[in-house]
């Protein structure tokens, strides 16, 4: 009999006639995780032969061995072609709603490739190239992704654009729900009209204000969904989603300073629209922070949270050689997605291993990145995961005492 | 019975239906015994059952990544297994305390309170051991379906995680302990 | 050598004015050869200090490029699809080292302000700092270029001079020194062989001279007899007897 509620995963008791295999999975993924060990390992390495010996003796295992010669971009592409093997294990064991979630998480990558088909088509390079760069976990059909780049900047190709990213992509009502933000007052909604509007964005708009409107509407959409799901899975997910929208928001607010993003006008009307509507710092902060025009002020704005204040003040030590603000941030959220492991019966582990497994591949090319270019005093700035020693625990047990 | 007056439904016969009750008195003491030993054995095996589903989801999905857990943690579908095997001791034990009904002759002599008496007697205890069972499994299960998961990540968790296990399964071993204290004052008589 | 040269004094004067030519040229030529070995010099000094410097600038150029795609992930396909005009343009001027024409290139901004937002949601602070020592380091490249096409014209330059520095004073002037002492040699040759040519001939005139002494002589002698016997005659002789003779 299918399930009466799609949208419920089940509670304590029945979560896991559905969803324990996949659940179980994932947590054994988690295990495969670089240890503490390992990274002691590999910052030792005095090349990058070295790094993936080391590779070897851990979860990654032979990921590499096809390989003559190790870059760090290639230690990427392998790793992340690892992670989404191991995803797409994961997803061929799952069921609704688990499935929906999935490919929730996929959305952000399918959001990244279309801006990239879009962009890398509208100033003519290589479609084979460009599908090549794309985000295995982002991938569409094979049909729909040679589709997009093929179209013709004519207003037949962008009305058939359109077409393929609104109707035959998972992420098209972003697209469409963008378009209609940005839709000049008094027209409707016409093929032609649409078409033109498409053109109208993409060779106007920036190709990073897209994105981060798309991804506030996906982050919202993402949360309301966890909502409908409820139980510990809303829980969970919404603080994880709830972090994000709020170091956007505050990411948005510092990276825009200085440039056009921080002219008065474009503050209430563009700045403002990419601040997603969920998480700690909406509605209050993010309508405070339309009148931010500096750091001073964003500052001032950041003072009630005491979570963001510490963040804040990693920040203005950053001259002093101490970490950035992206460092800080990076730390809260594996500090964050670590959390959503300890609780079980729920999606968060899904959406945070993929999250981590993220971070540790970056923590993988910064490794490899400082020993190629011989910067042994910064290989340790990076975040470890599960560790005894990640800083947060560390000051924690230094509190304690 | 919709649209007859009050008076046509009420009957003074002994044998008249007079609401539930009546059903609880009228039904025979054989019967109530039966029934317990249905759910005695029937809830227990469902609790067991769910309990192994659970537990068995997450052993499989753990051991892909860490196979030395299939062996340890079959420990708990042994536990949840357990619960079914008390419903299915509890079935036999209850089942001994029925005798033969009395011939058709001798039901006027037959000591009716008695057998009512060991009738009810029996279904509680069987109702009460299968319940107690359901919950049992089904908290044996959860905590297994943590044992493994837990196992997989850190081998040195398996035996504390176990623990809470017994716990679990301890719950189910009071329902049978009180089930059969309660059905060893209940025997139906000799015909 | 040089046995086309007629050894005649007018050669002879053509060479000497040449010669102090090629001296002079030499001369000159040195001089420009060391103003140019000294600007050589200071020049690959000054690419071996930026050299030096910029293998510290590229490393931390590169590693800010890990750090920015550390927070900002891999922008790369950003950049590359969102075209800007050049916020750093290259000025092209020559420069005049004694007669070598040194190009010259000086960057300048074009005022264009890049605002990309790349790294927008994350890592912003980092790609601009990024784009910060990237454009330094683009600066002291083109410096550099400057100063290598530079040490590259002037090394061609060099080498030019020198070789004729070395040309004439190796080759040309000992050739014409060569020169000058053969048609001297020659020139010494003919005088001696003149000398004796003429001492020859004043011999042969001395000969002839002497002959004819000897010949006077005894013509002399012969006169003198002839005198004495003229006197003799004369002794006969009586002028007041001999009045018609007349001397």
């Amino acid at each position: 009999m299918p399930y009466t509620d799609p949208e419920d995963p089940g509670d304590i008791a029945s979560f896991n006639v559905h969803n324990g295999f996949p659940e179980a999975l994932v947590r054994g993924f988690k295990s495969g995780f670089l240890t503490e060990a390992d990274y002691n390992n590999l910052c030792q390495c005095e090349n990058l032969d070295d790094v993936r010996l080391n590779l070897q003796e851990s979860d990654y295992d032979q990921f590499m061995s096809a390989q003559t010669k190790v870059t760090p971009a290639l230690v990427q592409e392998k790793a992340i072609l690892k992670m989404v093997k191991e995803f797409n294990f994961i997803k061929a064991q799952a069921q609704e709603p688990l499935v929906t979630f999935l490919e929730y998480i996929q959305y952000e990558y399918m959001i990244e490739n279309v801006m990239l088909l879009l962009k890398g088509t509208l100033s003519g390079r290589n479609v084979e190239e460009l599908i090549d760069q794309c985000h295995p976990l982002g991938l569409f059909a094979p049909a729909t992704m040679k589709l997009i780049p093929l179209f013709e900047a004519s207003p037949k190709g962008y009305a058939d654009l359109y077409q393929t990213v609104l109707i035959d992509t998972p992420i098209g009502d972003y697209f469409s729900r963008f378009l209609e933000e940005h839709k000049p007052t008094g027209q409707d909604a016409a093929g032609a009209e649409n078409a033109g509007m498409v053109r109208h964005v993409l060779e106007e708009v920036e190709i990073e204000i897209i994105k981060n409107s798309l991804m506030k509407l996906y982050l919202e959409d993402f949360y309301r969904f966890c909502e409908k799901i409820g139980g510990d899975t809303a829980e969970v997910m919404c603080a994880l989603l709830g972090a994000r929208a709020d170091r956007n928001a505050i990411n948005i607010t510092l990276n825009s300073f200085g440039g056009p993003l921080n002219e008065p006008h474009m503050r209430t009307t563009d700045r403002r629209r990419l601040y997603p509507a969920i998480g700690t710092l909406y509605p209050e902060a993010t309508s405070d922070f339309t009148e931010v025009s500096d750091e001073a002020q964003l500052a001032a704005v950041l003072e009630p949270f005491p979570v963001f204040r510490e963040i804040w003040a990693v920040h203005l030590n950053e001259n002093f050689g101490h970490k950035s603000i992206d460092d800080a941030f990076y730390e809260r959220d594996v500090e964050m997605l670590e959390l959503a492991f300890e609780g079980q019966m729920h999606f968060g582990p899904f959406y945070a291993y993929v999250k981590l497994k993220e971070q540790e591949i970056r923590n993988l090319v910064w490794i490899g990145e400082c020993i190629v270019q011989r910067q042994r005093d910064e290989i340790h700035k990076f975040v470890p995961l599960f560790s005894e020693n990640a800083p947060w625990r560390v000051a924690r047990r230094g509190g304690a005492r | 019975m919709v649209g007859t007056s009050p008076s046509e439904v009420l009957c003074s016969s002994d044998h008249c239906n007079q609401g539930w009750p009546d059903v609880l008195t009228h039904m025979s003491p054989f019967g109530w015994a039966y029934m317990g030993i249905a759910f005695a054995l029937g809830f227990s095996i469902v609790g067991a059952a769910w309990g192994i589903f659970v537990t068995g989801s997450s052993i499989m999905g753990a051991a892909i990544k860490a196979p030395r857990i299939r062996s340890k943690n079959l420990v708990s579908v042994i536990f949840c297994e357990a619960t079914a095997i008390y419903g299915v001791i509890m079935a036999i034990i209850l089942l001994n305390k029925i005798s033969d009904p009395p011939a058709p002759a001798d039901t006027a002599s037959y000591e009716w309170t008695t057998a009512f008496f060991a009738g009810y007697a029996l279904f509680s205890a069987g109702l009460g051991v299968g319940l107690t069972n359901l919950a049992s499994g089904v908290s044996v299960g959860i905590a297994g379906s943590s044992c493994a998961l837990a196992d997989a990540q850190d081998g040195s968790l398996f035996v504390k995680i176990l623990i809470v296990e017994i716990f679990a399964s301890a719950l189910g071993i009071f329902g049978i302990i009180v089930g059969i204290i309660q059905s060893n004052s209940a025997a139906f008589p000799n015909p | 050598m040089s046995a086309q040269v007629a050894p005649t004094r007018m050669a002879l004067t053509l060479y000497k004015g040449k010669l102090v030519g090629a001296k002079k040229g030499y001369e000159l030529l040195k001089k420009k050869s060391d103003a140019l070995k000294a600007r050589f010099r200071a020049i690959a000094k000054q690419i071996y200090e930026l050299k030096k410097q910029m293998r510290e600038d590229a490393s931390m150029a590169f590693f800010s490029l890990t750090q920015a795609q550390y927070a900002a992930g891999d922008f790369r396909s950003k950049v590359l699809d969102t075209p800007h005009p050049a916020a750093i343009r290259v000025r092209s001027r020559t420069d005049n080292v004694a007669g070598v024409k040194l190009p010259m290139f000086t960057p300048y901004g074009t005022g264009v302000e890049v605002h990309d937002n790349i790294g927008l949601s994350g890592g912003g602070q980092k790609v601009a700092q990024c784009r910060e020592k990237y454009k330094q380091w683009v600066e002291n490249l083109v410096k550099l270029a400057s100063l290598q096409t530079s040490f590259i014209t002037m090394d061609e330059a060099l080498k030019v001079t020198n070789r004729r520095v070395n040309a004439l004073e190796n080759v040309t002037i000992p050739r014409m020194e060569g020169v000058i002492s053969y048609i001297n040699r020659e020139l010494d040759e003919l005088e001696r062989e003149d000398f004796t040519r003429l001492k020859k001939v004043v011999e042969k005139k001395r000969e002839a001279a002497a002959k004819e002494d000897k010949r006077a002589a005894a013509a002399k002698l012969a006169a003198a007899a002839a005198a004495a016997a003229v006197a003799s005659l004369l002794d006969d002789f009586d002028p007041a007897e001999k009045s018609d003779v007349y001397f």
